[in-house]
């Protein structure tokens, strides 16, 4: 696998609710080792383009290809190597922290105790009271730090996480950045990230999607997105976003 | 398959509840096995015991009196009627009841809560087979609704066995077989209505509801329901053969293949 592999493709990915459009034929490209930040506002799509590359939707219209699998059934020993934490933290409230993640070391059939030691070590032991009640009575950053680590478990080759920084304290968000950086830049994990506020992934992110209203506005590698900002003179990545969708809805346009 | 097995096994070890379950299921099977009543209220039980001796010995032991004008089994009939006591029959069958309730309504409510979006979660991760969550959750709670109704059958066999045909093979298959099976159609249905209406109060409202329109189509359709089946005492002793029990039989295996496949339709189609 060279470094600017191909991961995940998907194309004319559609997806309605009644008369909404939650996905409008869209396209996106992952490659291996990067981290992409899934930038939009309020129902602009993000949830449902992770829901569906992680086939948590199965009535989608378009194609997707995952680590160069297609087809139902390859599709679905594909998805074995994607990590994934959408929407909330897929675990049982009644079990522990440190039951839910064994449970998902024995779910995923990798007995590596020692990653899932030092996953936990590192993201709930430090400064934190972890008990051993269970994650129904836990803080929210506790189960946002426990799907994270979740998703996590397995050394998987794609990560698809749901705003993973959102309620996370201090420590959790040093934590999380930390692990995330070391993924796509030593082990070669491909990250797609959401955001609501794109400053949580500001200095992570290697490439940027942004999507509004169902739809991909652009695609852009962080490089990239610095020389255009720097154009048009402009600080953030939010003021960008901003930019875009003013453009999109004619309420403005990119100064 | 086997991973979704352990990995729920780690689960339910975890749960005092599911432990306390398992414990006293378990020790009530083994009570229904083991049980002297069990040979005390059968017929074969009593003759086991007393059938080589005379109607006299015996109903000077049994009944306290030397009655030598009855046989043995008239001599079990009035042993049987000494111990039996009406009320308490009503009782145990009404306790018998509620349980096959319970056997269905609520194995039925949480396997309808577990295919739910957000526990569903918990196993359905990416890559994870569809079919292999949905026959696993499914078979799991039929086996639990199995287990409560046999063990129901267990106890009503042993608190109502005045008549010896109740260990007859035919008897057996008649009724027993017919019952579980019912209940197994009463399940699959609640299952169903449990799935489709996703949130806990509604859900438990609509199973109730399903419940409900079951002993009411017993009550007005004598054969269909079989919670209003153990109201009607005649029923449970008809001298009937295959042509009696066969359609119901299959009716209820149709009626559980519907349920299952609708819920799979339902499923495999269902966001997560």
């Amino acid at each position: 696998m060279d470094a600017q592999e191909t991961v995940i493709s998907a194309r004319g990915l559609t997806k309605r609710y009644g008369k909404k459009t939650a996905l409008d034929n869209v396209d996106v490209e992952i490659k291996k080792g990067r981290l992409y930040g899934l930038i939009g506002s309020e129902g602009a799509g993000k949830t449902t383009l992770l829901r569906a590359l992680a086939g948590f939707i199965p009535s989608c219209k378009g194609e997707i290809e995952i680590l160069g699998s297609t087809g139902k059934g390859a599709l679905r020993r594909a998805r074995r190597s994607v990590g994934a934490f959408i929407d909330v933290p897929a675990c049982y409230d009644e079990l522990s922290v440190g039951d839910n993640l064994k449970m998902r070391g024995i779910l995923l059939g990798k007995k590596d105790d020692e990653r899932r030691l030092e996953l936990r070590e590192k993201f709930l032991l430090k400064n934190r009271h972890v008990g051993k009640r269970g994650l129904r009575s836990a803080s929210l950053g506790v189960k946002q730090v426990t799907g994270i680590v979740a998703a996590m478990i397995g050394d998987p080759k794609i990560l698809l996480l749901d705003e993973p920084l959102y309620g996370l304290d201090t420590d959790g968000l040093v934590a999380a950045r930390d692990e995330f950086t070391k993924l796509y830049s030593e082990k070669g994990v491909a990250i797609l990230a959401s955001a609501h506020d794109p400053a949580e992934l500001d200095e992570l992110a290697t490439d940027y999607i942004f999507m509004s209203g169902g739809r991909v506005l652009e695609q852009i590698s962080a490089d990239a997105l610095g020389g255009k900002m720097a154009e048009l003179g402009l600080e953030t990545v939010g003021e960008y976003y901003a930019s875009l969708t003013g453009a999109e809805t004619g309420k403005g346009g990119a100064k | 398959m086997i991973r979704l097995l352990k990995a729920q096994i780690f689960r339910n070890i975890r749960k005092p509840w599911f432990i306390l379950v398992l414990a006293l299921t378990f020790l009530l099977t083994v009570w229904i096995a083991v049980s002297p009543y069990r040979d005390q209220f059968s017929y074969q039980g009593f003759m086991n015991r007393y059938g080589d001796m005379s109607p006299a010995t015996v109903s000077r032991f049994v009944l306290g009196e030397s009655r030598p004008d009855l046989s043995i089994s008239d001599i079990f009939d009035e042993y049987m009627l000494a111990h039996k006591d009406e009320h308490l029959r009503q009782a145990y069958l009404s306790t018998a009841m509620g349980l096959a309730i319970l056997g269905c309504v609520l194995p039925a409510f949480f396997v309808g809560r577990e295919l739910g979006k957000r526990k569903i979660r918990a196993v359905l991760i990416p890559g994870q087979s569809r079919a292999e969550v949905f026959i696993w959750i499914v078979v799991r709670y039929f086996l639990v609704a199995f287990i409560i109704i046999t063990a129901v059958l267990g106890m009503i066999r042993i608190q109502w066995s005045v008549e010896p045909r109740m260990f007859d093979h035919s008897y057996m298959v008649n009724t027993q077989l017919r019952f579980v099976l019912y209940c197994l159609a009463v399940f699959s249905g609640m299952m169903f209505v449990t799935f489709l209406v996703k949130r806990p109060i509604p859900s438990a409202i609509a199973s109730l509801a399903f419940v409900g329109l079951a002993v009411l189509s017993g009550k007005l359709i004598p054969s269909v329901s079989p919670v209003s089946e153990l109201f009607m005492e005649a029923y449970w002793y008809q001298e009937t053969g295959p042509e009696f029990w066969m359609p119901h039989v299959i009716a209820s295996l149709i009626i559980i293949a519907v349920f299952i496949a609708a819920s799979w339709l339902v499923f495999r189609r269902r966001e997560i």
